[in-house]
This record gives structure tokens, sequence and C-alpha cells, in this order.
């Protein structure tokens, strides 16, 4: 939530004054404490997060394929990321990961913005509304891919069904045809995050002082300029949370795909995620599968360096 | 020449090189620091396996307890998916106690095999009188084979056979005669192909029944084999029955997973043939979530030229292996033995064949097809077919980039039949992708 220096309050008016400190002891005791209040949490990440981290940036450097235990690992240098560099699957991979992202993460974002602004209005049944559109969210990927499965089945789904009653002879055969099975993933994405971004953008437009918009109106700013001078701006970090996140699950998308396509057909929907699960568990190459995951992290970090230095100093309270 | 004497002298020599098998092992036990398993000191095996504990493996354990109370031994099925065979090589590299353990799929055998997850079982094998059919030695060859060892034992023989509507035959007025080929399957398909009814789930295989053990690679293994030009007919045949209707189109199969469930399109009736393995009994014979009214005939895979010999597309399956790790290794070869010899009988009900077929097939094909066989199916067609004649299955002996090959045909057949390639484009493509993933080993 973006909060105005102004109105920003010291910590110490929150949490009282520090307690009277004798030779540093009560300090030590206090950091003790704190530590053992994150001790849970940073034991899991350490061990679910840092170390696979860590484990699978090792891995990239070397020929491992699990059957061959520990004392079956060869390091190979830099060999799997040239590998990389020549194989035309990773960079045909590469490429329908960033036109699924960059397609998927600004519709599920305009998306759900524009929900959240129709959510925020004064209709009957708000609250209804706003739980329905969320509900996608916390359904599992496997319950919406089969969903989606009966809605897109090209010969008796109820969209193509649709089609036909509205004149369109040949609708398109959307989850089983090369040129839209990658499309039809885009949407049943930007579907199921539309009510998540919804609620986070929600949260941030309710959180905006009305004495601006007040001020506005009295200026005269129509409906566009009060959005485009007031709500957008004041979004900023609230859009590059979403983009971020988005960015990271978006790229690392693997159980619709897994589920809906598999990869296909041919190779239409084949994403890095799903390149590397393919060489890790289908082939065993789990060196050249982390160097896949790898250059995919380093990739995702990239894209949200960008939109951090977009955002830095276009948002209204940034 | 005296059978006794013969019998006598080939059981003893069996007995004292099972002897001297046995000594190894448990020497090399020891030696490990492992147990000894010699004798009837308690025992407990553990054994991983994808099939369902309730389809079989539980009574062939049971029947196994009975014969030999000393060893216990549990059971674990993992799922024979990628992730759950990644979980059994793990948990076999980890340490898990993993005694015996399934494996299915030539790829899956050679990458445990050549890693030495798999003990070699090559002496036991060859000095076995049973088994011994699975040595590497053996003519023909029934087993896979890494420079001349074998690490594991098939336990099931799982031949194709073609399964046919009787209803829709009969009432298309067709006659179907055993020993049909490819064109007359094609024929037959077509009477049968009506409005939302397809003749055939697929079209038949003719490159692999003609080309036999490494049908994917040339002499040598060092290219793929796509150049020969019974992969384009066989491409060819498989684009003109679907265009004609006579063979369910690729969009179907895919957009409702039927690649992964056929049973649910031969048994509702929108396919009047499948070829598939003996697992497809298991659907037919289950009524309850399956109902449907009728006979089901068997008929053997068709040849692809009439009158000339060719292999069945089917393999043998249910690969069973001694962990190289396991404590237990004596104990282990028991129970592995006891399941390929006696354990088949009580997997028929699953709809898996035992590989070695025993001299009375009467009562198998009964047990195979359940117990309203007669209801359900024209049972003699399966003993026909099953036991009546020989069925050659072929052992691929180069596995080079075997999955990888397994995955590029199948995502370009998809392809293909689905409009994106053409026959030409097919060819070019696997040619060059399969040449590729050889060569990268």
């Amino acid at each position: 939530m973006p909060v105005s220096p102004a109105t920003a309050l010291p910590v110490e008016s929150l949490v009282g004054p520090p307690a009277p400190v004798r030779g540093g002891s009560l300090s030590r005791r206090q950091g003790r404490v704190g530590w053992l209040f994150i001790l849970p949490s940073m034991t899991g990440f350490l061990v679910f997060t840092l170390v696979p981290l860590i484990a699978g940036l090792g891995i990239a450097f070397t020929d491992w394929n699990v059957v061959s235990g520990l004392s079956g690992i060869n390091l190979v240098g830099l060999d799997n990321f040239r590998g990389l560099l020549t194989d035309p699957m990773f960079w045909s991979s590469a490429g329908r990961t960033l036109f699924y992202a960059g397609l998927a993460v600004p519709g599920t974002m305009v998306g759900g913005l524009l929900l959240g602004l129709a959510l925020n209005l004064d209709v009957p049944g708000r609250a209804v509304l706003r739980a329905v559109f969320f509900l996608p969210h916390i359904v599992t990927s496997i319950a919406i891919g089969m969903i989606w499965l009966l809605l897109l089945n090209p010969q008796n789904g109820v969209v193509n069904n649709a089609l036909r009653t509205l004149g369109i002879t040949e609708p398109p055969s959307w989850l089983v045809s090369e040129s839209w099975s990658l499309p039809s993933l885009i949407l049943i994405a930007i579907w199921s995050g539309v009510g998540y971004c919804a609620v986070i953008y929600l949260a941030g437009i309710q959180s905006l002082p009305q004495e601006l918009y007040e001020a506005a109106m009295l200026d005269g700013a129509g409906v566009w300029r009060r959005f485009r001078t007031i709500t957008w701006p004041s979004l900023m970090p609230t859009t590059t949370f979403l983009g971020v996140t988005l960015v990271i699950s978006q790229s690392q998308g693997f159980g619709l795909i897994n589920f809906l396509t598999a990869g296909g057909p041919g190779t239409s929907t084949t994403t890095l995620s799903y390149y590397m699960y393919q060489e890790g568990f289908q082939y065993y190459r789990f060196g050249y599968a982390a160097a896949i995951g790898v250059m995919s992290f380093l990739g995702v970090i990239v894209v949200s360096a960008l939109l951090w230095r977009y955002q830095k100093g276009r948002g209204l309270y940034t | 020449m005296n059978t006794s004497f013969t019998l006598n002298r080939r059981t003893l020599l069996t007995a004292m090189v099972g002897t001297a098998g046995a000594a190894t092992l448990a020497a090399c036990n020891s030696a490990d620091g492992g147990t000894d398993d010699t004798g009837d000191a308690p025992v407990t095996l553990q054994v991983w396996g994808g099939v369902p504990a309730e389809t079989g493996p539980d009574d062939v354990i049971a029947a196994f307890q009975e014969e030999y109370p000393h060893i216990t031994v549990i059971y674990t099925r993992y799922v024979n998916d990628d992730t759950g065979n990644v979980k059994l090589d793990s948990s076999l590299q980890g340490g898990v106690p993993i005694d015996l353990f399934f494996s299915y799929g030539v790829g899956r055998i050679t990458t445990r095999a050549e890693s030495g997850l798999m003990a070699d079982l090559t002496e036991l094998v060859s000095a076995d009188e049973d088994l011994s059919r699975f040595g590497p030695e053996a003519d023909p060859m029934a087993n896979y084979v890494y420079d001349g060892k074998v690490y594991c034992v098939p336990a099931a023989l799982s031949p194709q056979m073609v399964f046919v509507n009787v209803d829709a035959i009969e009432q298309a007025g067709i006659e179907i005669s055993p020993d049909w080929d490819v064109a007359e399957y094609r024929d037959v398909a077509r009477q049968l192909s009506a409005d939302g009814v397809y003749g055939s789930f697929g079209a038949p295989t003719i490159a692999r029944p003609t080309l036999g053990p490494n049908a994917l690679y040339n002499e040598d293994g060092t290219a793929s084999s796509y150049t020969d030009p019974i992969w384009r007919e066989d491409m060819q045949l498989r684009v003109d029955m679907q265009e004609e209707g006579s063979a369910l189109p690729m969009e179907t199969i895919l957009a409702e997973k039927l690649t992964d469930f056929p049973h649910q399109a031969f048994i509702s009736g929108r396919v009047s043939m499948i070829t598939a393995q003996a697992f497809l009994l298991r659907y037919i014979s289950d009524r309850a979530e399956f109902p449907h009214d009728f006979i089901t005939r068997c008929l053997p895979q068709p040849a692809p030229t009439s009158g000339e010999e060719y292999w069945n597309g089917g393999a043998h399956g249910d690969q069973l292996a001694i962990s190289s790790a396991s404590e237990n290794q004596e104990a282990a070869w028991t129970f592995l033995k006891f399941w390929v010899t006696q354990g088949g009988e009580h997997m028929l009900k699953g709809g898996r064949l035992p590989s070695i077929i025993p001299e009375d097939t009467s009562a198998l094909a009964g047990e195979l097809l359940g117990e309203n066989a007669e209801e359900l199916y024209d049972v003699q067609s399966f003993e026909d077919v099953l036991f009546g004649r020989e069925v050659k299955v072929p052992i691929d002996t180069i596995t080079v980039a075997a999955r990888e090959l397994e995955d590029i045909a199948e995502t370009l057949t998809t392809s293909a039949l689905l409009g994106d390639l053409t026959v030409d484009q097919w060819v070019t493509e696997i040619t060059a992708q399969s040449d590729a993933a050889i060569a990268q080993g």
C-alpha cells in the first residue's frame, strides 16, 4: 500500500520506545528471540529455495543424469551453455516463452485493472462478484485445464458451437492446432489470472486518498484525466509488483501446458519451462536442463529489473 | 536318448551352476558388508513396480510367500510416468532399500543398465533352465543385451492384436480372415465407417512389422532408417486413412486425450477396430465402469504384405531387475525367478500375458478374459491369436537415443496428421532430427 511521506509515522510511535539496554545484554537477547522467530521461515527458505538454487546453478556445469548418482557427476564447464547457444530448440522455446509471457502478462494486468476499476463501482452484489472473479486463482490448474478442454473441443466444444451459430463455419481447432495452441494457452492464462490482478488492483484503488480526486474534480478534471493523472501513477507500485510476479509465474508456466498440450501439437507450446522438463525428466540430461533453468532465471531477472527501472520515478508516491 | 538321464544331468548341472552363482553373490554381499540371506533366515524384499498391486502383484506375492514363508515381500507401486520414474531412479541412487524393480520401455532399461543400477544377471540367467531363453546367447533373442550382458528379465509378453467389434462387422456383413493383410484391413475399415463411426482407431503399421528389430536405425546404428521408403509408405497410409474417414482424426484424438484413453473410443462404439496390447481387456471386461453389449473378437495384426512373414509390433515387457545395491541378492533372485516362471498366471487378470507361455494354454484365455468371458468375447479367437500361432516380437539391440527417437516420431507424426506437415516434409524432418539425436547419443 502506498504511504504518503506526510502521513508516515516513525516506527517508535507504533511499537513504543525501546526497552532500556543494560550493557547490551538485553539487545542480544532480543536479537536471539528475533532470530528464533524467523528461524522456521529462514530454514524453509534455505532448504527449499537457496540450496536448490545454488545446486541448480552448480548442476548446470555438469553432465549429471540422476541415475549415475553423485559419483557420476562430471564437470563439463560451459559445455551446456555452449550447447544452448547452438540449440535451435532452445531458441524457439525462448521465443515462445517471450510470446506467451509477453501477451499473457500485459493481458492479465490490463484485464485485472479494468475489472478492479469495475469492481470498485458501487454495484449490487459487488462482494459476490469479487469472490467469483477471484475463484479461478484458487482452482488447481488441472481443474482449469479440464474445463477448457471441454470448452475448446474443436468438434463439440461450447466455444466452437457458439462460433458456428454465429456463422463461422470453420472455427479454430484451438488447443489441437499448431497455430492456435499457444494463443489458446495465453487466453486461458489471462482468464485464470485476471481475478487475482483485479483484487490486488482493487486494494490499491481503495487505498488512494479521496482528497486528490475531490480536488481534481473541483479543477474540472474528467474521468479519463483523473485516471491518467491520479489513479494510474498512484497504482505504479501495485503495477510493478504484479508485473514482476506475473513475469516470474508466466515464464515458469508449466502445469497448464503439461496437462493441456504437453508441449504440442508438434512443438507449438514447448516453452522454456517445458523444454527444461523434457530435457531433465524425460531424457535425464539434468545438467543441460539446469543450464536452461539458469538462462531462464537470468531472463526473468533482466525483465524484472527493466520493469523496476521503468516504474522508478513514474509513480505518484515513488 | 534316455530322457530321464538327460533331465537328471541337466538338473544337476543347473543346480551346480546355480549354487556357484549363489555362492558368488553371497561372497559379494559379505565383502560389501551386506547381510547373508542364505538359508531360511528371515528376509524382507522391497519390490517397486508400475502395476497396481490389486491387479496381480498382490496375488503373485501371496503365492510366493506361501512357498517361501521366510521371505517377506513388500510391493510399492510407482506411477510409470516421467516423474514416477525419476522418483524410482533417485530412490535407487539415494539409498532407499529397493531390492527389485520393474522397468518399462527400452529407454529406461538402457539408462538403468548402463548406469549400474541393475545387477548383472548374465550368469544366473544363462545357467537357469527356465530363464536361459532370456540370456545373451538365446536364439531368437528375447531380452535386451548390453555388451554381452543381461540385467533384467521380461515378466510379460505384450504382443499387439486387433480388437474387433463383432456386432459392427456382422451388421456390415463382413467376413475377416485371420490371415489378412494391411490392404484388407483398410478395406474393412472403410466398410465399417459411417457417419460418426470410424472403422479403425488408427492405421495399421507397415514399417515396424516389416523391418523388425532395430527398425528405427540403419544397419550399424549410426543413423536412422527413415530414408527407407517403407516409412514414407507407412505415413502415407496413416494420412490417407484419416482423410478418407476410415481412421479417427488426430484432431479428435488430441482433443479428447484418446492417446491416454484409447479404450473409450472402442468401448463406446465410435471405432470398430483398434490395435492394442492385452491391457485393453481390463477395460472391456469391466462392464460396470464401461458398459457395452457387443462381443469383442481378436484378430492378428495384419501382414504388411500378404503371405510374407512379419514381426509383431508388441514387446517383451515388465522387465524385472535386481538392484545392484540390494543386500538380499539371493532372495531377490529367488523372487525374480518365481515371478517370471510362476507368477504369470496371477497377472493374467490384469491383462498381462506371462513372458513364458506354458505348454498347456487351455486355461490361459479364460483367465485372461475374466469371469463372463463368453458374454463379452469371442474366446476362441483369443486362443487362436495368442496361443495358436507364432508371435514374433522384436528385440532391439541398438538403443542409442531411444527415448528421443520415440518423441521425435510422435511429435512429427502428430504434425503430419494435423495437416501441418506434408508426408515429404515429414520424411525430411524426421530423418534430420532422428539422425541428429543419434549423433548426439
